[in-house]
C-alpha cells in the first residue's frame, strides 16, 4: 500500500481531492497515535495531527518522490510534537475530566492501570529516546526507516534504541511492572 | 558484564532485525549466560508491555476537519478541455431522473457539488446556464458526514451534504473492476429524488424504494438526491459487492436539522 503513496502524492499535486483524502485516511491513525505517545494529551495530539497534514500538504512540492512518503510525514509528526513539547512550560497529563470527554467505555478499558503506567514510563524518558521507541514499537519502522526519518545513521538509531529501552526498563522496574 | 556483540544481538532480536544466523548465535549465548538471559527477558517484557498500549482512536470528526481545512489549500485542477454541452441538451453523462418540483434545488446541488456547468432546466423550455450563478453560490458547504473507502477493489469517498430541502449523497469512487454499490437510506421523510453524474459512465443505476444500486467501474462521480422536506435524521447503509459477494459494509448518518 505504501508503494502507492507516491502516486497519490502526484495526484495531490495536481489537485486531486480524492488522493488527498486517501492519504489522510491512511495516515491519520498512526500520526494521531504517535503524537499522543509523544505529547501525552489527546487534545494536543488532535491539533498536532491536523497541523502535520496541513504542513505536509503545504510543502508537498518539496517532497522528494525518491523517498517514502510515510517517512517524510512521520518526521513532520515528530517535529511538530517536539515543537509542542518545547513550547509547553509544564508537561501535564490529561485531566480526568478531559479524558471522560474522549473515551468510550471500551477506551476506558484500554487505558487500564498497566497501560497508564506504560504511558507514564514513556513520558519519563526524554523526547529523543521517546521518538525512537514510538517509531519502532508503535509505528513498526525498521532501523533503516528510523534512520531516514530522524536523519541519523543506523548505528545511531541502534544506540538510541538501546539506551531508550534501558531507560524505559528502569522506569517500568520503578513502577513494578517488570 | 554483557559484551557489546551480545547486547546488539539482544536488541536486534527484539526488533526483529536479526538474521537467522544472528538469532542462532544469540540463543547460544542465552543458553550459556544467565546475565544475558535475564536482560533479554526484561527487554522482551518491556517490548510486550509496549504492545499492551493499544492504539488510541482519533476523534471521529478529525478526518473531516483535516479534509475540509485542506480542500481549500489544494491546487486547482487543470481545466479540462471537454466541450460544454450544446444548448438545449442535458450534458453528457447526466442521468435526468428528477422530479420537477425540485429542479431548482437540484441544479443548485449540482453547482455546489460539481462546479459550474450548463444544464437544462427540467420543467421549462428555456436553458438555464448555471455558470452565470457561480459567483453567488457557496462552493464549500460543511460536509454532514464523510466516508472514506480505501480498499484494493474500490477507493474514494461518499459524502452526505445538506442542500436544504434536499440531501445530496456524493459518490466519488474508483474501482478496478465492476463493484456493485448498494445504498439503502432510512429516514422518516427521505425519498429518492434524482441522480446526476459528472464523471464516468455508470454501467447501471437502479432505484427501488429506499434502495439504490450503482454499478461502478473505473472513476465515477455521482450524486444521489433525496428529498427530505422536514430535514429529519437519516441513515445510509452502504454495501459493496463483487459478483454478489459482500466485500465491504459501511454507514453514514445525517443528524437532521433540529
Amino acid at each position: 500500500m505504501r508503494d502507492a503513496d507516491s502516486e497519490l502524492v502526484k495526484q495531490c499535486r495536481s489537485g486531486s481531492r480524492r488522493a488527498f483524502e486517501t492519504l489522510v485516511q491512511r495516515y491519520e491513525r498512526p500520526i494521531f497515535n504517535a503524537a499522543y505517545r509523544m505529547v501525552d494529551s489527546l487534545d494536543d495530539a488532535r491539533d498536532v495531527t491536523q497541523t502535520v497534514f496541513l504542513k505536509a500538504f503545504e510543502k508537498l512540492d518539496s517532497f522528494d518522490p525518491h523517498y517514502r512518503f510515510y517517512s517524510w510525514i512521520y518526521r513532520i509528526a515528530l517535529n511538530e510534537s517536539i515543537n509542542l513539547l518545547n513550547g509547553r512550560k509544564h508537561v501535564t497529563s490529561i485531566s480526568e475530566e478531559q479524558a471522560s470527554d474522549w473515551k468510550t467505555p471500551e477506551e476506558n478499558l484500554r487505558t487500564s492501570q498497566v497501560c497508564d503506567r506504560v504511558q507514564d514510563a514513556l513520558k519519563s524518558i526524554s523526547s529523543e529516546y521517546r521518538s525512537v521507541i514510538i517509531l519502532k514499537h508503535f509505528l513498526g519502522c525498521s532501523y533503516s526507516d528510523i534512520s531516514l526519518i530522524l536523519q541519523v545513521e543506523e548505528k545511531t538509531v541502534k544506540s538510541r534504541l538501546f539506551t531508550a529501552r534501558q531507560r524505559l526498563r528502569e522506569a517500568l522496574l520503578d513502577s513494578e511492572l517488570i | 558484564m554483557i559484551d557489546k556483540r551480545h547486547l546488539e544481538l539482544i536488541h536486534g532480536e527484539i526488533d526483529g532485525e536479526n538474521s537467522a544466523e544472528e538469532s542462532r548465535e544469540l540463543h547460544q549465548a542465552l543458553d550459556s549466560s544467565t546475565e544475558c538471559r535475564a536482560l533479554y527477558e526484561d527487554l522482551r517484557r518491556v517490548s510486550d508491555l509496549l504492545q499492551t498500549a493499544k492504539p488510541v482512536e482519533p476523534p471521529r470528526q478529525l478526518r473531516a476537519r483535516i479534509v475540509d481545512a485542506l480542500v481549500d489549500a489544494l491546487p486547482q485542477p487543470q481545466p479540462q478541455s471537454q466541450p460544454r454541452p450544446a444548448p438545449g441538451r442535458v450534458g453528457r453523462g447526466w442521468l435526468p431522473m428528477l422530479t420537477p418540483g425540485y429542479a431548482g434545488a437540484f441544479a443548485m446541488g449540482l453547482l455546489v457539488a460539481f462546479g459550474a456547468v450548463s444544464v437544462q432546466r427540467w420543467a421549462g423550455d428555456a436553458e438555464l446556464d448555471m455558470s452565470q450563478l457561480a459567483g453567488t453560490m457557496t462552493q464549500h458547504e460543511a460536509a454532514s458526514q464523510r466516508l472514506l473507502i480505501d480498499l484494493d477493489e474500490i477507493s474514494g469517498s461518499v459524502v452526505i451534504r445538506d442542500q436544504d430541502p434536499l440531501l445530496m449523497v456524493e459518490f466519488d469512487l474508483n474501482s478496478t473492476g465492476i463493484v456493485d454499490v448498494v445504498a439503502t437510506f432510512d429516514g422518516a421523510d427521505a425519498r429518492f429524488n434524482g441522480l446526476a453524474q459528472r464523471q464516468g459512465e455508470a454501467l447501471a443505476v437502479t432505484a427501488e424504494g429506499s434502495k439504490v444500486l450503482i454499478k461502478n467501474q473505473g472513476e465515477q462521480q455521482l450524486a444521489l438526491f433525496l428529498s427530505n422536506p422536514r430535514n429529519g435524521a437519516m441513515s445510509l447503509d452502504l454495501g459493496f459487492y463483487i459478483d454478489g459477494r459482500l466485500i465491504h459494509q459501511a454507514g453514514l448518518d445525517y443528524a437532521g436539522q433540529q
